[in-house]
């Protein structure tokens, strides 16, 4: 945490207007998730008597066509997509960045073997592996919320595999690894000593936009009837049954796809300041 | 430049094999017997066993996978992705049916977007740090984060819901086709938009930009007849990229307007689990993103010799 503040300059970040912005939506949204049991009701509880109701002061966002509370599921949908996009991002940045360290770390042989893969895999359209992969994994182990994990984690590692490779073919050439290595250092201990924590940024970078678009990939699968399944409140979800009801209860697809929007341009505005911050630092060294 | 051109046509062939593996295993890995799932959805009777065996041998589903995949393969790269599972139709007539209906929806976006990003992009770097320019940027920005399938929803609530002026879904006709293209486009052009401002941005903080505003020349001429020249190559490149989205490139857009086209047809087949037709359009969305990459390098050295020179 400490690197993390010293990496972007701490004091910076309320100072960038992106940042400021970025981190005031981003901070709303987990506050939401994080204490929905404290601000929504219960987001289960269907009442047949307040079906498709309109917002009111009592349901602030309406109710649902099975008359459960829209905002209490909007909120709990807050939840589930934060929990769900930092997991994915976190299985990705682990695959990812020990991959790309690897090979670019290592080279030769190794290095022409995973850069292939990684070629591969960035040339392929992200969401459709994404719905075909959900797809398949449905048929095999029935709907689960690991499904969505699994598939969006198989296309999501590479970008932090190319950007950690990158990094450390620069890095590998500079004196300070020369004189650890001369001293005898590991590669181990050069790897997480040294290599890491200078890739720091830019992979922090990388992860707060990353989170924003798996929260829309999410969303999207969602919308498709192919992600999270319900009772558990998701976006996405939420939109895809509020869309049958559009002439009649047009609040059901409204309110989750602003939260969606939200988070998103959250996440979004946050990673751009996070790199103004990171480019700005480099100029002056 | 034949052997640059011939060099970077090879380069592509691991990348495209790499491709077929994934989009091969798709299917693959599907539980239980293909076979019999086929004489289900195609013939919608409890399989029997002649029948079942019939199929498998038919095809080659008894064959070890390195054999599946190679048989996969070699009519994979001549058009051929075998039968649709639930349709009595071969998977490249099923998507050949879709593919106009795509395009359609396709070209008509991109050429509007193409437009729009031009003279935004343009304006945005030209009053760089103005008011006009945070507006194109909190734009660009708005672009890549709202949700298509919510915008998309929104606008048939306003446009067809309340004020009855277009149909909410549909396809074919020009009114169908106004409220897709305008959702596409909002995301589209976002990030064709950035894209523009921030090349012609980097055009503009070069010497000679210097020198041109040094000898006098007229703003307008430094933009339009220096700076905005030299911008267009990497903004060309960019856009042709772009192609790719040709098929599959709109899967949502084309889900919310129930617009037949290829993204639809992938949503289908995966609700139909029919994955030959999921497995082609993997497969071909994939390796005609890998032939844009190549097409638009090899545009880049005809352009600009000093790439092949320097290679």
């Amino acid at each position: 945490m400490f690197k993390v503040i010293e990496i972007f300059r701490g004091i910076e970040i309320p100072k960038n207007n992106l940042c400021r912005i970025g981190l005031s939506v981003v901070l709303f949204i987990i506050l939401l998730g994080s204490f929905a049991p404290l601000i929504a009701k219960d987001p289960y509880e269907t009442n047949m008597a307040k079906r498709l109701e309109s917002p009111s002061s009592e349901h602030f966002f309406g109710a649902d066509q099975l008359g459960r509370d829209l905002f209490s599921r909007v909120i709990y949908g807050a939840r589930t997509s934060l929990i769900v996009a930092i997991t994915i991002s976190a299985f990705s940045m682990g695959i990812g960045c020990l991959i790309g360290a690897v090979s670019g770390y290592f080279g030769g042989i190794i290095d022409d073997v995973i850069g292939r893969i990684i070629d591969v895999f960035l040339s392929i359209p992200e969401i459709v592996v994404n719905i075909a992969l959900v797809g398949v994994f449905c048929t095999i182990y029935g709907s689960s919320t690991w499904n969505v994990i699994l598939a969006v984690v198989f296309t999501n590692w590479v970008s932090y595999a190319r950007i950690t490779r990158g990094i450390v073919l620069s890095l590998k050439e500079r004196e300070f690894i020369f004189c650890s290595k001369a001293i005898g250092a590991k590669s181990s201990w050069i790897l997480f000593k040294h290599i890491i924590p200078n890739a720091l940024g830019p992979i922090i970078v990388l992860a707060t936009l990353n989170v924003g678009n798996i929260i829309l990939t999410i969303a999207s699968l969602g919308f498709l009837g192919l992600g999270i399944q319900p009772p558990t409140p998701e976006w996405g979800q939420l939109l895809n049954s509020g869309k049958n009801y559009i002439a009649t209860a047009p609040w059901i697809t409204f309110f989750p796809g602003l939260f969606i929007a939200l988070s998103v341009f959250g996440f979004n505005l946050l990673g751009e300041g996070l790199r103004d911050i990171l480019e700005r630092r480099r100029i002056y060294e | 430049m034949l052997r640059y051109i011939a060099r970077r046509a090879l380069q592509i062939i691991p990348t495209i094999l790499g491709i077929s593996i994934i989009s091969f295993s798709l299917l693959y890995i599907f539980p239980g017997d293909p076979a019999e799932f086929i004489v289900e959805a195609r013939y919608g009777v409890e399989p029997t066993q002649e029948m079942v065996e019939k199929i498998r041998i038919e095809m080659g589903l008894d064959k070890p996978f390195v054999v599946q995949y190679f048989n996969w393969l070699s009519k994979a790269v001549r058009g051929d992705f075998g039968i649709s599972w639930t349709e009595d139709k071969t998977v490249m007539e099923v998507i050949l049916e879709r593919l106009p209906i795509s395009a359609e929806l396709f070209f008509a976006t991109f050429a509007i977007s193409v437009v729009f990003a031009l003279i935004l992009g343009v304006i945005s770097a030209v009053h760089k740090d103005k008011a006009i320019d945070h507006i194109c940027r909190i734009y660009s920005l708005l672009g890549i984060s709202i949700p298509s399938f919510w915008l998309g929803l929104i606008l048939i609530w306003i446009f067809s819901v309340q004020l009855h002026l277009l149909p909410a879904f549909g396809c074919c006709e020009l009114k169908h086709l106004i409220l897709p293209v305008l959702t596409w486009c909002f995301s589209f052009m976002a990030i064709k938009t950035r894209f523009v401002r921030a090349s012609l941005l980097e055009e503009l903080s070069k010497n000679y930009v210097i020198t041109a505003r040094a000898k006098g020349l007229p703003e307008k001429l430094v933009v339009f007849r220096h700076a905005l020249r030299n911008a267009l190559i990497p903004i060309i490149t960019y856009f042709s990229l772009s192609l790719h989205h040709l098929i599959v490139g709109s899967i949502m857009v084309e889900v919310v307007f129930s617009w037949p086209g290829l993204g639809s047809l992938l949503v289908e087949s995966v609700f139909k689990r029919d994955f030959p037709v999921v497995q082609a359009l993997v497969f071909l969305s994939g390796v005609l993103l890998i032939t844009m990459n190549l097409v638009v390098d090899l545009l880049y050295a005809v352009i600009d010799p000093r790439i092949r020179y320097g290679d």
